[in-house]
């Protein structure tokens, strides 16, 4: 088997989850994982690293990396990544990666969402988030799901069963569930009420959006995007489809850092399939095409 | 090269040690001069303790700049401490001809009439400047009687100032729909609380019709009988005429400001252009004091703009500013600058009126004055259509050259939250960059600093795609800091 001798990491340090992705020279994916965050950062990197590097013939250590880019809420935390990139502009990149028609994000993390904007050449255009509030985030289906007692899937699963829509009033993810043991109480379809707290998210998600301006293509990102029931209810409440990226979509942010951490790479050797020029007339950065 | 630099670093720390020891100065002799009624007036009135951390609020504002700048805002400092110390004193020995005025009402008139303007919300937009949690105890108190927690701070720490009863004993409250209708709560419990006679004034907010115009002319009219009948002030329309020569001596070294303004690179930036202009216009009466120190601050700019010598160094944006800065952050802007070479170069509260007041006859001073009130910064800009809001925005940013606006987005300010969305689209039509970032006036704890400094931090990160010019002033730890 050919070794590769170049490596580059992107390590997403999320408040859930730390996700990591590496990528070859060529930009080919070698490796990727997902794994729940530890208390300190630091861990959730190593970790998330070590598990993406696994099965990978000559690539045994942190140090092999060519660069390293961390980004996530954790991202100031890794004291190994050569530099940090915040997570919106690598969602932004790693989803442009993987369409390059897609202008609208929303990004569903453990503790905030995000309305990404997406320029015609993968930068961002505009973003607003939300991480005041814990509504709508990957930690408030945490807790409704468990009001529910059942896990994530099984919610999601259990919210496309639903006969109708029982409105969830508060966008508040204490009183939420408040509201949602009573309803359970006075004996309400579980799957209507599931439904009905996936149409409030998704109403949220759409406000989001529209600070950011609704430019189709658009598509979820972060671990909330494996939700189904959500992402027919942000369907349903945009009116369109929404892309299907090629790539799990919570893997979305270490894409984004491992490519930018190959065109940094690039960059800093001189490479001659990436102009400094070229970067520079493309922002601070530049847009390779990397194949993923 | 060297050599120069250090002379440079000299020369600004002993104009920071200079107009540091003229402030300390100036208390000192305000507490001397009175002793005894000074501390009881501290003991009355706690928030007095607060303007005493005026020095460490003036060099936070100072920090990092240097030359004329720096100079600029110490110099504004100076003025607003002497001028304060005024003020305590009208409050504490002159309470008898002390008139409990709305912030936003200029004072020509009142002080034509030999009264004494106290601005009931001074304590409240005051003591956050200095320590971002003083108002806190006086937020919760009107929060703990049932003002709604989303309600503007403003109107919010000055109610309670009311209830905690620091408020000076007047003899007369003038109250305004400006800016908007939220600060119309405090007074009316201003005036249950005090049982003083109160006139409210109703100021129309289509501030370019004749009409509106005249029915606001016959307001002002009935506002100087009220007074009359209700305290021992009348009108003295010769000493309105002067109020109303002072304050054009003071607009047309403001019109002068403007134009240099426009220049590249811009003379001065930031709050040294903005916290001289709200405190000479609209907080206290013009006077030939602060005509002197608005033209001295004016003299720093034009030696600027004769060497072509930039306010800051490495800057890259000219920036607008909507919408006030935050109280308990006040020295954003200095952070913006040195941070990621943001200069605000014009601001909502300095685009204010322009025209100068007409004296020729008691009726023309009173249109004019009329007019002026009417198109009051924020008063004209938070009611009415949103043409209002938005012309003047892309007026001053055509005007001034910017090249991005930043919203200050004050979650208690309804008004303007509803106008975000058409600033937004409309932003995103004509390609300009509008970074948004949101905070509560005086309350730090609904957006802390480093809230607002994140925004920022990111809006500059991944729209702007800059790379800060000080990496280390990302994040500062200043949670618990004055």
């Amino acid at each position: 088997m050919i070794q590769n001798d170049k490596y580059y990491c992107g390590c997403d340090v999320g408040s859930t989850y730390g996700k990591a992705m590496i990528l070859d020279d060529s930009g080919k994916v070698l490796g990727s994982s997902i794994v729940r965050s530890k208390v300190d950062p630091e861990d959730t990197a190593r970790i998330s690293i070590a598990e993406a590097i696994k099965g990978i013939p000559g690539l045994d250590e942190i140090s092999q990396f060519t660069y390293l880019v961390g980004t996530g809420y954790g991202r100031n935390e890794v004291p190994f990544a050569n530099e940090n990139i915040s997570e919106i502009s690598c969602h932004a990149l790693g989803v442009f990666t993987c369409d390059p028609d897609v202008r609208s994000i929303v990004d569903i993390g453990g503790q905030d969402v995000k309305g990404i904007g997406v320029a015609d050449d993968g930068m961002v255009r505009d973003f607003c988030m939300n991480d005041k509030c814990a509504a709508g985030t990957g930690l408030f289906f945490e807790g409704m799901s468990r009001a529910f007692e059942i896990n994530i899937a099984e919610f999601s699963n259990l919210s496309l069963m639903a006969k109708k829509v029982i409105p969830i009033t508060s966008q508040c993810s204490v009183f939420a569930e408040t509201e949602v043991i009573s309803l359970l109480a006075m004996k309400n379809s579980p799957a209507d009420i599931a439904a009905g707290i996936q149409q409030a998210v998704a109403k949220r998600c759409l406000t989001m959006l529209m600070r950011v301006g609704i430019q189709e293509k658009v598509t979820v990102t972060g671990g909330c995007a494996k939700n189904y029931g959500l992402i027919q209810a942000l369907e349903s409440i945009l009116r369109t489809k929404l892309a299907h990226l090629p790539i799990d979509p919570q893997l979305m942010g270490a894409l984004g850092a491992a490519i930018y951490a190959r065109r940094k790479a690039l960059v800093k050797a001189g490479s001659s399939t990436i102009t400094k020029e070229a970067l520079s007339r493309r922002g601070m950065q530049g847009t390779s095409q990397a194949s993923t | 090269m060297m050599e120069l630099l250090r002379r440079e670093k000299m020369r600004d720390a002993w104009i920071s040690y200079k107009y540091w020891a003229i402030n300390w100065m100036n208390i000192n002799r305000f507490f001397l001069s009175m002793p005894i009624t000074v501390l009881k007036g501290m003991f009355r009135y706690p928030w007095m303790y607060d303007l005493l951390k005026t020095n460490a609020l003036a060099l936070r504002h100072a920090e990092g700049r240097t030359g004329r700048q720096q100079e600029a805002i110490l110099l504004y400092f100076s003025m607003a401490v002497k001028d304060v110390n005024d003020m305590l004193t009208d409050a504490l020995v002159n309470t008898e001809r002390l008139v409990l005025t709305e912030d936003m009402l200029p004072p020509e008139i009142i002080c034509a009439m030999g009264l004494i303007p106290w601005t009931v919300e001074i304590p409240g937009i005051l003591i956050p400047m200095m320590d971002q949690h003083a108002a806190d105890k006086y937020m919760d108190r009107s929060q703990n009687e049932g003002l709604p927690g989303d309600t503007c701070s403003l109107p919010r720490a000055t109610m309670g100032t009311i209830l905690e009863g620091h408020v000076p004993d007047g003899v007369a409250i003038l109250s305004t729909n400006m800016p908007c209708d939220g600060g119309m709560a405090s007074y009316a419990k201003l005036q249950e609380v005090t049982g003083l006679p109160t006139y409210r004034l109703d100021v129309p907010y289509n501030f370019r019709d004749d009409d509106a115009i005249d029915l606001f002319v016959e307001d002002l009219k009935g506002m100087i009988s009220f007074l009359e009948e209700n305290t021992p002030g009348w009108m003295d329309w010769d000493k309105l005429r002067r109020n109303c020569e002072n304050y054009n001596r003071l607009n047309k070294i403001e019109m002068e400001r403007f134009d240099l303004l426009t220049a590249d690179p811009p003379p001065l930036v930031g709050d040294s252009v903005t916290l001289p202009h709200w405190y000479c216009f609209n907080a206290r009466p013009v006077t030939m004091e602060f005509i002197e120190t608005y033209q001295r601050i004016f003299e720093l700019m034009k030696a600027n703009y004769d060497e072509g010598k930039p306010a800051i160094r490495n800057q890259r944006y000219r920036a607008l500013l909507w919408n006030p800065m935050p109280s308990v952050y006040t020295h954003v802007e200095n952070w913006m600058e040195r941070t990621w070479g943001i200069g605000i170069v014009m601001d909502m509260l300095t685009y204010g009126y322009t025209d100068s007041l007409d004296t020729s006859s008691n009726d023309a001073m009173l249109r004019s004055l009329a007019k002026r009130y009417m198109w009051g910064t924020m008063a004209r800009h938070t009611r009415g259509p949103v043409s209002n809001f938005l012309d003047d925005i892309w007026g001053a940013y055509a005007k001034f050259k910017c090249d991005m606006i930043i919203m200050a987005a004050h979650v208690g300010c309804k008004s303007t939250m509803g106008m975000l969305g058409v600033l937004r689209e409309e932003c995103r039509k004509r390609k300009i960059p509008l970074l948004v970032f949101e905070y509560e006036l005086m309350d730090s704890r609904v957006c802390s600093r480093q809230g607002i400094r994140d925004q920022i931090n990111n809006f500059m990160k991944n729209v702007m795609k800059a790379e800060p010019s000080d990496p280390g002033l990302l994040v500062i730890d200043d949670t618990m800091a004055w």
